[in-house]
Parts: C-alpha cells; sequence; structure tokens
C-alpha cells in the first residue's frame, strides 16, 4: 500500500478513536471537568500522567538531543525521570488529600491570600502558555512532515480533535483519551526501536542492546564502536561529558527535576485519583509508563547516530574516498532533504559527502582536498522521525510513528490546555472575581476558557515567537523557581505565611526570568541580550538553563526570612497543614 | 497504659544508655500510640519525614552522586558493554527511581495502618 494512503489510514483511525472516547467521556460537572470526579483508577491515572507528560519534544527531539550530546544528554533522562520521585514524595499526596481542584487552589487556601492565589496562576500561565506553543509545533511538523500538508491545516485538525474531547470532556474526557494516546505513542516509539536493537546487536529489548556487542562480531560492543567513530570524525566520545561543566550538568538536572515536579499539568492528574494512596501509588505506574520510553531513547539515539555514520561512511569512518556518493544517497535522505532539516553541499566538488567536526578537524580532513564538513544541516529530530525509514522497516512503522508524534503533541497539548482554563474559571472567575458564579456558569466559563486558549495555542504554534527553542528552558526554569519551593512549603513548613510565600514565589519568578533574559535577549528579542551566552559570561559559570535551582534556592530563603519577620499564620490554617499531612479524612 | 507505666518507659528513654537506638526508636513509638491524638499525629509525622529523608538520599545518590560528581571513577568499570557510569546516568538511575517510588508507597501504606491515619 502506499506509503501516505497507509499513513493517513493510521492517523484516521486514531482521530476517530479519541473523538469515540469524548462522545462517551462528557462531563456534566465542575468535579467531573476539572478533576473527572475523582474516580480514576491509579493504573489508568498513571498511564495518562505519562501521556500528559510525554510531550512532542520527549517523543520527537530528545533521542536525537541525545544522539548528539552523549553522556551529557542525560540530564534530560535524569531530569525528566527524577522529578517524579519528588513529586510522588513530597507533593502528590498532600495535595491529593487537600482534595480540591486546582494548584493555585491549594497556593490561595494555604496562604489565606487572593492575593498569593493570583500570583500562582501567573506562574502557571506562563509556565503552561510557552510550554503548550512546542505541543502545538509539533502538530503543525507531524502533520506536514508525513502528511505533506501546510503547516496550517495540520494545526486546525489538531486543533479541532483537541476541541471535541478537552471542551466537551474536560478531565475526564482528556484523561480517556491520554490513555489511548499513550498506548499509540509507545507502540510507536518502541516498535521501530526493537526492529534497530535486534538488526545491530541481536538483542530484542533496547536497553540491553545498547550495552551489548555487535551483531556479527561477538568481540565489539556498539558503544565501543560508536565511540570509536565519533573520535576518529573529531568529536568526543560517546560515553564521555564533553558538553556541560559538572557544575551546570548538575544544576540543569536538579532544574528539570525540581521543574517537573512543579509542573501544574501533571501535578493536577494526581487530584483526579479516588484516595491518598492511590496518588502515592500511582505516581510510580506513571514512572514505569514513563521509563519505558526513557529507557528506550538512549539506545534510539545512539543507535541512529551509528547507523547514519555507518551510512555516511560505508567504506569505514574516515575513509574519505570511499565516503556516500551524494547521487546514490537513500531514498529517506531525499525526502528529508525537500524539508529543509538535512541539508547537504559538496564542498569540494568530488560527489561524495563527507562529514566530519570542523572545529576540530581530524587528520584526514587535511587529505582529499576537502573543503569541510558537506553534511551542512542534520536536524537532531530527523533521528526519531526518520528512524524506520533509516532502518528500512515496513511502511505501517513509518505510519505509526506519525500517529504516535501526534498522539504525544495533542495529549501534552490537552491536558496543559486544562491547566490553563482551570486557572482561568475556576482561580480568577470563581475563586477571586465571581465567587456567586453558578456552577452551571462555572462550566460554561470553563469550556469557554478552554476554546480560547486552543485558539491562542493555535495562533502561537502558526507563528511562533522567536524563542521556540528556548521556551522548555524558561518553562522548567519557572516551575522550578516559583511553584514547587511554595507548594512544599506550604506542606512541610507549618509556620510558613502568606508574606513569606508570595515574596518568594515573586523573586523566583523573577530572578530566574532576569537570568534568562540577560543571556537570551529580554523577551527572547534578538539583539537585547545583556552577555555572551557562554561559560565566559555566566555569572560563576551557571548556566541560564540550570538557574531554576538557584532560583528555587532564592526562593525559599527570602520566604524563611519574611516569614520569620512577620506574624505566624493564623490557627485554622495550621488545622489545614495538619490535615493534610494525614491521610484519613477524619482529622477533627 | 497507666500512669506509672508511662513515666517508667519515659525514665529508661532518658536515663537507660545501654539500649540500642532501635530499641529506644520503639519505646518512643509506644509512648506516642498510647497518648494524645496530638502526641500521635506528630509521631507520624516525624517516622514520615525520616524515611523521606532516607529515600531522598537514596536519589541523591541514584541521580547525582554516581551518575554525575562520581561518573569518571565509575566509568573505569562496566556492565556489559555499558560504562558504569554512564549507565547508571542513562538506565539504572531511571529504575532506582522507579523502586523508590514503590517502596515509599508501600513503606507509608504500613505506616499509616500501624499509626491509625489510613483510609477507609
Amino acid at each position: 500500500m502506499d506509503l501516505k494512503v497507509m499513513i493517513y489510514l493510521v492517523v484516521g483511525a486514531t482521530f476517530a478513536l479519541y473523538i469515540g472516547i469524548a462522545i462517551w467521556a462528557r462531563a456534566g460537572s465542575t468535579g467531573e471537568f476539572y478533576v473527572a470526579g475523582k474516580g480514576v483508577n491509579p493504573i489508568a491515572n498513571g498511564m495518562a500522567t505519562a501521556a500528559d507528560w510525554m510531550s512532542a519534544a520527549s517523543f520527537i527531539s530528545m533521542a536525537g538531543l541525545i544522539a548528539f550530546l552523549g553522556y551529557s544528554g542525560s540530564v534530560y533522562l535524569m531530569g525528566w525521570t527524577g522529578g517524579y520521585v519528588l513529586m510522588a514524595l513530597l507533593l502528590a499526596p498532600y495535595l491529593r488529600k487537600f482534595g480540591k481542584f486546582t494548584v493555585p487552589q491549594f497556593v490561595g487556601d494555604r496562604f489565606y491570600s487572593n492575593g498569593a492565589r493570583i500570583v500562582a496562576v501567573i506562574c502557571l500561565l506562563i509556565i503552561s502558555i510557552t510550554y503548550v506553543i512546542g505541543q502545538m509545533r509539533g502538530v503543525g511538523i507531524a502533520f506536514s512532515r508525513f502528511l505533506e500538508v501546510d503547516i496550517l491545516w495540520g494545526l486546525v485538525a489538531g486543533m479541532s480533535i483537541v476541541f471535541v474531547y478537552a471542551v466537551l470532556g474536560g478531565m475526564k474526557g482528556i484523561t480517556y483519551t491520554q490513555i489511548a494516546q499513550y498506548v499509540v505513542l509507545i507502540f510507536a516509539y518502541t516498535v521501530p526501536a526493537v526492529f534497530i536493537s535486534i538488526q545491530l546487536t541481536g538483542h530484542f529489548l533496547p536497553q540491553t542492546g545498547l550495552g551489548a556487542t555487535l551483531s556479527g562480531d561477538d568481540s565489539r560492543y556498539l558503544l565501543d564502536a560508536l565511540n570509536g567513530m565519533m573520535v576518529d570524525l573529531g568529536f568526543a566520545e560517546y560515553t564521555t561529558n564533553a558538553s556541560f561543566s559538572t557544575l551546570n550538568m548538575f544544576l540543569l538536572t536538579m532544574a528539570l527535576m525540581i521543574g517537573t515536579a512543579g509542573l501544574p499539568h501533571v501535578i493536577i492528574r494526581f487530584f483526579t485519583v479516588p484516595r491518598v494512596r492511590d496518588a502515592r501509588k500511582s505516581a510510580g505506574w506513571a514512572l514505569i509508563f514513563i521509563a519505558l520510553l526513557y529507557t528506550t531513547a538512549p539506545a534510539v539515539g545512539a543507535m541512529a547516530m551509528y547507523n547514519l555514520v555507518n551510512t555516511l561512511y560505508p567504506g569505514g569512518v574516515g575513509n574519505t574516498s570511499e565516503a556516500m556518493v551524494y547521487d546514490e544517497r537513500p531514498d529517506w535522505m531525499r525526502t528529508w532533504e525537500n524539508t529543509g532539516l538535512l541539508v547537504f553541499e559538496d564542498k569540494n566538488n568530488d560527489g561524495r559527502i563527507q562529514y566530519y567536526n570542523q572545529n576540530n578537524p581530524p587528520a584526514f580532513a587535511g587529505q582529499d582536498d576537502l573543503q569541510g564538513n558537506e553534511l551542512v544541516r542534520l536536524d537532531r529530530d530527523i533521528m526519531v522521525l526518520a528512524n524506520p525509514e533509516i532502518a528500512s522497516l515496513p511502511n505501517w512503522v513509518i505510519a505509526l510513528v506519525a500517529a504516535g508524534g501526534i498522539a504525544a503533541a495533542l495529549s501534552t497539548a490537552a491536558g496543559l490546555l486544562l491547566a490553563i482554563s482551570s486557572a482561568i474559571s475556576h482561580d480568577l472567575l470563581k475563586g477571586v472575581f465571581m465567587p456567586k458564579i453558578s456552577e452551571k456558569n462555572e462550566l460554561m466559563a470553563g469550556r469557554i476558557s478552554m476554546a480560547a486558549a486552543i485558539l491562542l495555542a493555535g495562533y502561537l504554534g502558526l507563528n511562533p515567537p522567536g524563542f521556540a527553542a528556548e521556551v522548555v528552558a524558561l518553562a522548567f526554569g519557572l516551575a522550578a523557581s516559583s511553584l514547587f519551593p511554595v507548594l512544599m512549603m506550604g506542606i512541610f513548613y507549618k509556620r510558613m505565611n502568606k508574606e513569606g510565600a508570595i515574596a518568594g514565589m515573586l523573586t523566583g519568578l523573577f530572578t530566574t526570568l532576569i537570568y534568562i533574559f540577560m543571556y537570551k535577549g529580554w523577551f527572547f528579542i534578538p539583539g537585547t541580550a545583556m552577555l555572551p551566552d557562554n561559560a565566559s559570561g555566566w555569572i560563576m559559570g551557571i548556566s541560564p538553563q540550570g538557574f531554576g535551582t538557584i532560583g528555587a534556592v532564592l526562593n525559599v530563603a527570602v520566604a524563611m526570612i519574611v516569614c520569620k519577620l512577620t506574624a505566624p499564620p493564623p490557627k485554622e490554617i495550621q488545622a489545614l497543614v495538619e490535615s493534610v499531612r494525614v491521610p484519613r479524612a477524619d482529622t477533627a | 497504659m497507666s500512669e506509672k507505666m508511662r513515666d517508667l518507659l519515659k525514665k529508661i528513654l532518658a536515663e537507660e544508655s545501654s539500649i540500642s537506638d532501635r530499641t529506644k526508636e520503639q519505646i518512643r513509638q509506644t509512648l506516642a500510640s498510647a497518648g494524645t491524638l496530638e502526641d500521635q499525629r506528630s509521631a507520624y509525622w516525624k517516622a514520615n519525614l525520616s524515611i523521606l529523608g532516607w529515600c531522598l538520599g537514596v536519589w541523591f545518590i541514584a541521580g547525582y552522586l554516581l551518575p554525575i560528581f562520581m561518573v569518571d571513577a565509575l566509568n573505569t568499570m562496566s556492565i556489559g558493554g555499558y560504562p558504569l557510569g554512564f549507565w547508571m546516568a542513562q538506565q539504572g538511575s531511571i529504575y532506582t527511581f522507579l523502586v523508590l517510588i514503590f517502596f515509599y508507597a508501600w513503606w507509608m501504606n504500613r505506616l499509616d495502618k500501624k499509626f491509625d491515619v489510613h483510609e477507609e
């Protein structure tokens, strides 16, 4: 069957499934709209959380990122999984016991202050909106790449689907579609990985394949061969750290971990399970489902890199006179050249493509009349998207990857949109500006703000601000420095009062924003950066991506000082903290 | 428990140096479970904080100490074709995180029952 027809069929079938679920799981009350009626099975919630969490970036970009960073890419693997330990141990059970609908609601009630609640809403909106832009881009890219439709129509299709199940079903509809989307995305990710692992190493599991010997050569480990290749081409060894200082490795991993634990759209997933002990267990299930992809990703990255270099140097790595003949390049390279993500330039006009590290040219670069690296652009996303083609897998696998990429982006977008709309309808309208609003009207307001958020996200996806690449650092840095510390202090430090919490959140938010803007440009406007964004310009060598960790420390420090200088919280708030700490409801 | 018995246990805790920390902890918990609701809740919270501390210690070792700070030393060893430090960073840490979350959930469910604060 023609590849394109196959992709339309598979993607169309998944869309039909999502719409079917939307019709079955309509929300009838605000409780169903915000927290799926608190009736979700903990394992099902774990699966939905995994889809909620694993975004277009996890599915499409992460393996490629690791392929080019090698060991240094571990910051993303550890940062985006280790955060679940913090969430499961320090936040989820207590916030579930609190038993309300949104994260800003906890902040507002615990710190007995609408001001604190509004500051939390602002943090939530900045985090979630920057994050959703990337998802909409992911939807658009998956459509335009695989179906060769205009990015606008790709976005319209994606937005319409989300509109149907998120506006109708709220959290209830989103939960059950996320479960379906998880199944689609994990199949799409692991099937090509298993095939490639078997091809290269004979191992069924990519997790063991990465540490195994190459097929046909029992004395040579895959990673050793890859290390040798990278060094021969003038790059660092794959398994050693070449990209970050140890300090930044630490700070970046920590910022990603506490950022993960502080992301509101993930935290609210734990409001949907029936009991506190379900929240504890559900976080573990979430991490099992996430780890299936996250332990596969390093194998996908390394194996794709190995395959790519072998394709470019069929006569052996560094054997430039037998490098790949441009006119005989494989079909998948031709396809991806059309997208501009892969660019060759035969600088020395020998009809062959020579690839190496121009900044640290290996010995062979001086021979054969080489004029520089000829693989001019290699977008890291190709490492996952073209993987099935690189390994010559059947068409249905390629179609599956297309559906998986779209599922990953849609599931995360829906979770974010719910966090945004509930912050507007429940926190701003019901909580602060219109406390007397009826439940029916609040539900309607939730649906309207959801629809508005979808339109905004679609618009930003179509016209992404120039900082699309920086938003991940921003979202995690802000979640780490603003929301996580205040939630944690709200639970673990009974004496924390509203003055301390508000001062802490604002300190974390602004120091992190300012530090990122200093190096990336004010509001990411090009040319307005005040300091060079490299190790020599960073204060004490701290990279802007890792600054969230410092922001969190400043948040806690300022909150503690302000809290000591002001009055303790009222008795009933201390009683609230006591009750949140104990699972059983009767805590009189 | 009688008032006399409580005083005796408290006295043992304060003065007896020959008993082990483990026994002392058990005495404290016995006292707490026999005390007021407030005492019980505070003992429950202390027990929770203590297991949290241990779990976060393991989290730090698996996520930072081994795969980042000690990576070069570990890379001199290997498991299969993986240098050990590299394996810890790209596989081992994630498995440890998983085990930690389930361990904590299991431990806390027991603790909830022991202090009679579990859900129905």
